[in-house]
C-alpha cells in the first residue's frame, strides 16, 4: 500500500459525510490517502466516469435517488465498495452485488474501522455470499451470476471471467478485489488463477511437483506450488 | 350470476304469490265455479208488499238501480239455480246492497237487514254485506224471483245495489274470511318490516330513506287492513263511502310517499320541485279533476303515475349506476305489467317492490359497513404512516448518525439538537390520532422538521407562510409532505432552499399551493410514491371525492397543488 489511495464519499447528509471523513482519517491514519467528498448522485456518476478511485462510501439514499443505481452501474470498474446506510434491509441485496461491507447507520468509529481493515486485507470476509458480478459488454452492463463461474484469470488490472457456457467476459476488478468479494468456493490456485470448485474434476500430480486442476469439461489448469497443501485440504 | 340470481328470484316471487292467491280459492273479481249471480235487476221508488210476489209484471221498472236519491224503494231480481249448487250442503245467498232491508225469495220473506223505515227515524241501519240459508223447501232448481224491500236513509243520495249471487252457504261466509286471513298475514310482514326500518333509522343509521321505507310499509299495512276490511268485517252499510274515503286519502299518502322516497334514495336533482308537482297531479286526481272518475278508477290512475314516475326515477339511477338502483329497477318492472289488474295487483306489486328493496337495501348496507371498515382501517393506517415518518431509517438513523457525531464532536449542539427533535416529536404525537388540525400547527410541525433537516444537511431550509388564514382546518402532516418532497426536487442554491407556502380561499374552494424554488433536479415524477399516496389518502378520508392534487415541475422549481372543494358545492 504504498501508492496514494483515493476514496470518494457519496452521502447528503453534510454532517454525516463529514463523520465519515473525520473516522476515516483517523482509522488510516499515517497512509497517503486522497478524500472526494459527493452529496449527489449526478455529480458521483461524473466524477467517476473521469476518475479512477480505489473506495466507494456511498449512502443508497442520496436525496431520495436511489444509491443503488451507482453500484449496478459502476460494479463493474476496478473499485471496491462500501455501503453506509440507514437501511440495514438492503444489506443482502447489496452484498449480492459485490460490495466488500454494509456498514449500518448509525455507525461508530469501531464499526467503520472493521470494514476499512476488510478493505485493507485480501482475505475473503463476506458472510453473504456475492450473486452477481457486474461486466461491461459493449458499452452495456450486464450481469453474470457467480455459480456460472469457471473460473477466473488474472490479466494485470483486468480479470477475465471463464464462464461454464464457454463464454469470456471481462471485468474491471484485480483478481485480488474479486477474490475479496467471493465466495468461499472460489479458491486461488494459482497466482494467476481462480477456480470455482465445484468445477473442479480431479487433481493431477505431475513428476517434479507440478500439479495440475482437471475440469469437468476436460480443460487444465496450472496449480501453484504453494497453494496445492491449501487447495487438497479444502478439496475433498 | 347475480343478476341472473335475481331475476329467478323476480319470478319465483311473482309466480307464488299469484299461486297463492289462486289457491286461497277466492277472488273478490272472479265468481267461483259454484256460485250463481243474480240479472235482470230492477228497481222503483216507493213502496208496495205487491212488488213482492213473483207474479208481479215489473218490466215497467228502470233497469239502472244506481240511483243517486235517498228513499224508500224495490228492487227484483231474477236467480237461476241450476245443478252446480246441488249438494247436501245448504244453498245460501250473499247480498251487497247499500241498504236496510226485507229479502223475499218468490215471495217468502228469506231475511232482512236492518229495519226498513220511510225516513231516517224510522230506518234502523243494516250491514254493507249479509249471507242468508235458503230453506231446502225454497231451493229448486230453475228461476226464482228476489225482492228487496229497502230504503238508504243513512247514505247520502247513494243507491248501491253491488251484488247478489247464491252459492253454498258456508262457502259464502268462509272463503272471504279465508281470503281476508291470508292477506292480512301478508299484511302482518309489512307491519313488522316496518317497524324494524323505523328502529333502525331512530337507532342505528340516520338515514332518511329508512324512515321512509318504514313509514311506507306502515302505511301499506294499514291501507290493506281498509281494503280487505269488508271480507270480515260487516259494517253498517253508510260506512263504506267513510272506507272509500280513507282508503283513497292512504293511497295518496302512500303514493306521494313512494315517490318522495325513490326521489331521496337515488338522489334526484330538484327532487323538492318534482316531489310538489307530482303531489299536486295526485292530489287534482284525487280531488275528482277527471270527469266521471270514481274511486276504483282514480286509485288506478294515482297509482300508475306514481309507479311509472318511480321507474323513471330508479332507471335514471341505474343508468348512473347508483347502488341499489339495479334491485329497485327489478322490483318495479312486474309492477307495470301487474296493473292490468287492479286491487289484488296492487298488493302483488307492492310486495315485490318491498322484497327488492329489501334486497337493494341489503347490498347498500352491506357497501356501507364495508365502507365504515375500510375507512376506520384507512384512518388506523394513516395514522401508522404519519408516525412512521419520523422511525422510518432513512429519517431516524441519519439523524441519529448526525447526533453521534455532534456528541462525539460538539456536544452542545448535540444537545440543542436533541431538543429540536424532541420538540419534532412531541407535535407529532399530538397530531398523529388526529383527521384534521389547525393550519397553524402544521406549519409549526413543517417548520421543526426543517430545522432539524438545516441541522443535518448543513443547509438551509426555509418555508414561507403567505395569506395564511386563522381557523383553518387539514388533515395532519399534509403540507409537511409538500415540503419533504419539495427538497428531494430541488437543488439547493447557495446552500439553501426557500419554499413558499400559499393559501387562496374562494368561496367554493380552497388552494394549497407549495412551491419549492430553485433548478429542478429529478423531473420525473412517482404518482405512485409514498408521499402522494398518504397526500391522496388523507384528502380522501376528509373530503370524499372533493379534493384535486397535482405536483409537477415548473419554470421556477416545484409546485404541489391541493385544491379543496367546499361541500354544498359538492356534484351529486
Amino acid at each position: 500500500m504504498t501508492d496514494r489511495k483515493h476514496i470518494l464519499i457519496v452521502e447528503d447528509e453534510k454532517i454525516i459525510a463529514e463523520r465519515i471523513h473525520r473516522l476515516a482519517k483517523e482509522i488510516l491514519m499515517g497512509k497517503p490517502i486522497k478524500f472526494s467528498l459527493i452529496s449527489h448522485i449526478e455529480n458521483a456518476f461524473t466524477f467517476l466516469s473521469k476518475h479512477n478511485i480505489d473506495l466507494l462510501l456511498l449512502d443508497l439514499n442520496l436525496n431520495g435517488e436511489d444509491g443503488f443505481q451507482l453500484l449496478q452501474r459502476m460494479m463493474a470498474k476496478g473499485f471496491q465498495t462500501i455501503i453506509i446506510s440507514a437501511h440495514d434491509n438492503k444489506a443482502i441485496q447489496a452484498f449480492e452485488y459485490g460490495v466488500l461491507d454494509f456498514v449500518p447507520k448509525p455507525f461508530t468509529k469501531e464499526r467503520l474501522k472493521m470494514a476499512f481493515s476488510r478493505w485493507l486485507t485480501e482475505d475473503s470476509y463476506s458472510d453473504i455470499p456475492t450473486k452477481y458480478l457486474s461486466v461491461q459488454v459493449r458499452g452495456n452492463l450486464r450481469l453474470v451470476e457467480v455459480d456460472q463461474l469457471k473460473f477466473i484469470k488474472g490479466s494485470g488490472s483486468y480479470s477475465e471471467l471463464y464462464l461454464k457456457s464457454g463464454k469470456k467476459e471481462l471485468h474491471g476488478k484485480s483478481m485480488d478485489s474479486l477474490f475479496q468479494i467471493l465466495p468461499s468456493k472460489f479458491e486461488r490456485i494459482h497466482r494467476s488463477y481462480i477456480l470455482n470448485l465445484d468445477c473442479l474434476s480431479r487433481i493431477q500430480v505431475h513428476q517434479g511437483g507440478k500439479y495440475e486442476a482437471v475440469l469437468n469439461d476436460g480443460s487444465l489448469l496450472p496449480i501453484g506450488r504453494s497453494r496445492y497443501k491449501e487447495l487438497k485440504s479444502r478439496w475433498v | 350470476m347475480k343478476l341472473l340470481i335475481q331475476v329467478i328470484l323476480v319470478v319465483l316471487v311473482n309466480l307464488s304469490l299469484a299461486k297463492l292467491i289462486q289457491e286461497s280459492g277466492y277472488s273478490p273479481h272472479r265468481m267461483n265455479e259454484r256460485e250463481i249471480i243474480s240479472r235482470d235487476r230492477r228497481i222503483s221508488l216507493g213502496d208496495s208488499l205487491v212488488w213482492a210476489d213473483p207474479e208481479y209484471d215489473d218490466r215497467h221498472w228502470s233497469t239502472n238501480p244506481y240511483l243517486d236519491t235517498n228513499a224508500q224503494f224495490w228492487l227484483r231480481e231474477t236467480l237461476i239455480l241450476d245443478e252446480r249448487l246441488l249438494s247436501d250442503e245448504p244453498i245460501g245467498l250473499a247480498v251487497n246492497l247499500l241498504a236496510s232491508y226485507e229479502l223475499y225469495w218468490d215471495g217468502h220473506l228469506l231475511g232482512t237487514n236492518g229495519h226498513v223505515g220511510s225516513n231516517k227515524s224510522l230506518e234502523i241501519q243494516g250491514q254493507h254485506f249479509k249471507a242468508f240459508i235458503l230453506p231446502d223447501s225454497l231451493a229448486t232448481m230453475g228461476a226464482h224471483t228476489l225482492a228487496f224491500r229497502s230504503s238508504n236513509f243513512y247514505l247520502k243520495n247513494k243507491i248501491r245495489p253491488f251484488g247478489t249471487w247464491a252459492g253454498v252457504y258456508e262457502d259464502l261466509i268462509r272463503k272471504p274470511i279465508t281470503f281476508s286471513a291470508l292477506i292480512h298475514v301478508l299484511g302482518g310482514i309489512f307491519l313488522v318490516i316496518g317497524l324494524y326500518y323505523l328502529f333502525i333509522f331512530f337507532i342505528n343509521y340516520q338515514q332518511l330513506a329508512y324512515l321512509l321505507f318504514g313509514f311506507l310499509c306502515l302505511l301499506f299495512f294499514v291501507l290493506t287492513l281498509f281494503e280487505y276490511l269488508k271480507f270480515h268485517y260487516w259494517y253498517p252499510y253508510s260506512y263504506h263511502y267513510v272506507r272509500l274515503e280513507i282508503i283513497e286519502y292512504l293511497t295518496l299518502f302512500f303514493n306521494g310517499l313512494l315517490l318522495l322516497f325513490f326521489l331521496i334514495r337515488f338522489n334526484f336533482p330538484k327532487m323538492g320541485i318534482v316531489f310538489g308537482l307530482l303531489v299536486l297531479m295526485l292530489s287534482l286526481i284525487k280531488g275528482g279533476i277527471l270527469p266521471y272518475s270514481g274511486h276504483d278508477i282514480r286509485i288506478i290512475i294515482m297509482s300508475m303515475i306514481t309507479f311509472y314516475a318511480s321507474s323513471l326515477i330508479i332507471l335514471r339511477a341505474y343508468f348512473l349506476k347508483k347502488s341499489g338502483s339495479k334491485e329497485a329497477l327489478l322490483g318495479i318492472i312486474p309492477c307495470l305489467f301487474l296493473f292490468v289488474y287492479y286491487d289484488l295487483m296492487l298488493f302483488l306489486s307492492f310486495s315485490n317492490l318491498v322484497l327488492f328493496n329489501l334486497l337493494s337495501f341489503s347490498y347498500q348496507q352491506k357497501k356501507m359497513q364495508k365502507e365504515q371498515q375500510t375507512a376506520l382501517l384507512r384512518s388506523a393506517r394513516l395514522e401508522t404512516e404519519l408516525l412512521k415518518k419520523n422511525i422510518q431509517p432513512h429519517y431516524l438513523m441519519n439523524t441519529l448518525t448526525s447526533l453521534l457525531e455532534w456528541v462525539e464532536k460538539d456536544p452542545k449542539i448535540g444537545a440543542h439538537f436533541i431538543q429540536a427533535l424532541a420538540d419534532e416529536f412531541k407535535m407529532l404525537n399530538r397530531i398523529s390520532d388526529k383527521k384534521l388540525i389547525p393550519l397553524n400547527q402544521e406549519i409549526e410541525l413543517c417548520q421543526a422538521h426543517l430545522h432539524i433537516l438545516s441541522f443535518r444537511k448543513g443547509k438551509k431550509y426555509f418555508l414561507e407562510t403567505i395569506d395564511v388564514p386563522e381557523n383553518l382546518f387539514i388533515p395532519p402532516a399534509l403540507i409537511l409532505t409538500l415540503v419533504e418532497n419539495g427538497i428531494t426536487h430541488n437543488r439547493s442554491v447557495e446552500n439553501k432552499i426557500v419554499q413558499k407556502l400559499k393559501i387562496m380561499q374562494h368561496p367554493e374552494f380552497i388552494v394549497f399551493t407549495v412551491q419549492s424554488l430553485g433548478p429542478v433536479k429529478n423531473k420525473i415524477n412517482n404518482p405512485d410514491g409514498t408521499g402522494f399516496k398518504y397526500v391522496k389518502a388523507r384528502l380522501e378520508e376528509s373530503y370524499p371525492g372533493n379534493w384535486e392534487f397535482s405536483s409537477k415541475a415548473t419554470d421556477y422549481g416545484w409546485e404541489s397543488i391541493i385544491r379543496i372543494f367546499q361541500k354544498n358545492n359538492s356534484n351529486d
